[in-house]
């Protein structure tokens, strides 16, 4: 009788714990991703691209956007907060601690991104597409892993360049 | 003393539950060392197919198979993988996200997600890991060092490698994936290539000038591989080609009435008479028992012994089927009458031949197979019964590559399809409609009749 009951008590034990333990969750990367930047579009202000060979420095004052110390053009300061809205709401698609900087293209980077706010700098590399196109390797700073974030954050970037290089339409009147 | 007892039985419990546990983790170690994979599955769709198994017995040496998934298809890969490596002890593997090891995949000259870089003996073969036969066919490659050449003749109506339902798309996809490289020749450009190992003639509807049959005759002679897929249609030249070689290429149309596919105009003939013992149609003990679909055939035999030539008729058609001596008769659909000498009875339509002198020459006999049919390797039949066993098996025999002669991995034919793959008798057909149209409905009426005398009985 006893050892039956023993034998009942370990195989309460054993539902029990069964019950009890869980296996180990993976946390779910997709399509939600990681956040990036960790700030919010409001404290961004200044900016400093690096897209090729070209460089933009923006800083953000009062009266709008000022482009490399100059008052940026409407359409150019539209496209500066789309690109702080992209980068504010940018995530990874993937994380891990990679080899060589060659094999993701950080050592000759597509574009650098300094995000200014009040109290700290943050950068983020973008380097090579992955091999779908889809998706860019991506590293910040103080982060030895490698991301991977979507390939739209350089439309965004173009279209920056795109309207501060362009002639600007003579002034009716 | 009662405290002794009580002391006495919990220290054999402890012990009979120590024993316990320690015999099941014992036998948890026999099983993992002694893993065996039983596949009760219909068709042992979870299984390697024994051609794969065949080629890794091939493997003799480590082999290191490195495969490069997108990221969230990796389980489809693993499944694969596991199966390969519990069939041969030498095989490493070894499964990366593209997207993590670019670098790695780049050194092993990958460039696209869902491809293996397969590694043996210092040769290095990039292939598709998925599905099996593709993966089976990169080992073959990497094992044998290089690829089989596969030259398709035209310049005779003859049905394209590629493109369309009437085409070989799909046979030359799969002959591509087990390691031939495919490619076209013209029997009128000269001798054929001394690295080409097999020739194919798909469905010619136009004749052979005689130098092309002289080359075809040269390439045989010095050991390669001919197969001949020919439709009805009037080829003397051939024709006395293979006269002379001791076979009889029939001018007939073979239909079978009796064993029809269903849906069709009956004109397919449905081979389920297949000699053992030989590698196309019994290829290690495993014999095409699902029967072949000719959609439009003409018999082909052997006539006569000839000196140099060993051949032998391997499949024959049911003895339901007639041979119709009119193939425009046939198409019209009229049925079978000795009167237009059509001839009853069971035809014989794959013949398998060695050709040149046997016996201890260090090189190998040409190996020359017919099949009295085309259609039933295109696109529109391949993967009907066991249409692309036996056009598979053909291709490898003629190769001499003895490794993929066998089952294939099985397809699932496609919805749209000419065909279904449901193969009934008249007799079948007539059963079943009246069980369907007479009986069922007639148990139902019945069933309803008792009930209603039994309920007007009770009031």
């Amino acid at each position: 009788m006893r050892r039956t009951a023993a034998l009942a008590l370990l195989v309460a034990v054993g539902g029990g714990l069964v019950l009890a333990v869980h296996g180990p969750r993976r946390r779910p990367l997709a399509p939600e991703g990681i956040g990036l930047l960790g700030v919010s579009p409001a404290a961004v202000h200044g900016l400093d691209i690096v897209l090729g060979a070209r460089h933009l420095s923006a800083e953000r004052r009062p009266g709008g956007w000022a482009i490399d110390g100059t008052p940026g053009s409407a359409a150019t300061a539209a496209a500066l907060d789309d690109l702080v809205g992209t980068l504010a709401r940018l995530r990874a698609l993937d994380r891990f601690r990679g080899g060589e900087a060659d094999a993701f293209g950080f050592a000759h980077p597509r574009a650098v991104v300094a995000v200014h706010t009040r109290r700290r700098t943050r950068r983020l590399v973008l380097g090579a597409a992955n091999a779908a196109g889809s998706a860019l390797y991506a590293r910040r700073d103080h982060d030895p892993r490698v991301l991977q974030v979507g390939i739209g954050v350089l439309s965004d970037l173009e279209r920056v360049f795109y309207f501060r290089d362009r002639p600007q339409p003579p002034e009716s009147g | 003393m009662r405290l002794r007892r009580a002391v006495r039985g919990w220290s054999q419990l402890v012990l009979e539950a120590g024993l316990l546990v320690v015999g099941l983790g014992l036998l948890q170690v026999v099983a993992e060392r002694t893993n065996r994979r039983y596949d009760l599955s219909p068709g042992r769709s979870l299984s390697l197919s024994p051609v794969t198994r065949r080629v890794l017995t091939e493997v003799q040496e480590p082999l290191r198979l490195t495969v490069f998934y997108r990221r969230g298809q990796r389980e489809r890969y693993a499944v694969l993988l596991s199966r390969f490596a519990d069939a041969s002890p030498y095989l490493a593997v070894e499964l990366l996200d593209f997207d993590r090891y670019p670098d790695r995949a780049r050194s092993l000259g990958v460039t696209d997600y869902g491809e293996a870089a397969i590694e043996y003996r210092g040769n290095r073969v990039v292939a598709h890991a998925f599905p099996e036969e593709e993966l089976t066919g990169g080992i073959l490659r990497a094992v044998r060092g290089r690829r089989r050449r596969l030259l398709y003749t035209t310049g005779h109506g003859e049905r394209p490698p590629a493109g369309g339902p009437g085409s070989l798309g799909r046979l030359t996809a799969a002959l591509a994936a087990e390691g031939y490289a495919p490619e076209t020749v013209s029997l009128l450009d000269g001798p054929l290539p001394d690295d080409a190992d097999v020739v194919v003639v798909a469905g010619p509807e136009h004749d052979f000038a005689p130098a092309e049959l002289a080359t075809l005759a040269a390439f045989l002679g010095r050991g390669g591989g001919v197969l001949l897929l020919l439709d009805p249609a009037p080829l003397p030249q051939l024709g006395a080609f293979l006269a002379g070689l001791g076979l009889r290429l029939g001018d007939d149309f073979l239909v079978d009435r009796e064993r029809r596919i269903l849906g069709t105009d009956g004109l397919a003939a449905v081979v389920e008479l297949f000699k053992t013992g030989n590698p196309i149609t019994d290829p290690a003990g495993h014999p095409i028992d699902t029967g072949v679909v000719l959609p439009s055939a003409r018999s082909v035999d052997v006539a006569g012994a000839v000196p140099g030539v060993d051949a032998e008729s391997i499949a024959r058609t049911a003895p339901s089927g007639w041979a119709m001596a009119d193939p425009d008769r046939a198409r019209r659909g009229e049925e079978p009458d000795r009167a237009h000498h059509d001839v009853p009875g069971s035809a014989s339509v794959v013949v398998m031949a060695e050709v040149g002198p046997g016996g201890g020459e260090p090189r190998r006999r040409g190996r020359l197979v017919v099949v009295g049919d085309a259609d039933f390797a295109s696109d529109a039949y391949l993967d009907l019964l066991g249409n692309r066993d036996l056009a598979l098996n053909a291709v490898a025999w003629a190769a001499g590559e003895e490794a993929l002669v066998g089952p294939h991995e099985e397809r699932t034919p496609e919805i749209l399809r000419p065909l279904s793959p449901l193969v009934l008798s008249e007799r079948q057909a007539r059963t079943m409609l009246v069980l369907a149209a007479a009986v069922e409905p007639g148990l139902v009426l019945a069933l309803g009749l008792v009930i209603a005398v039994v309920r007007r009985r009770r009031g």
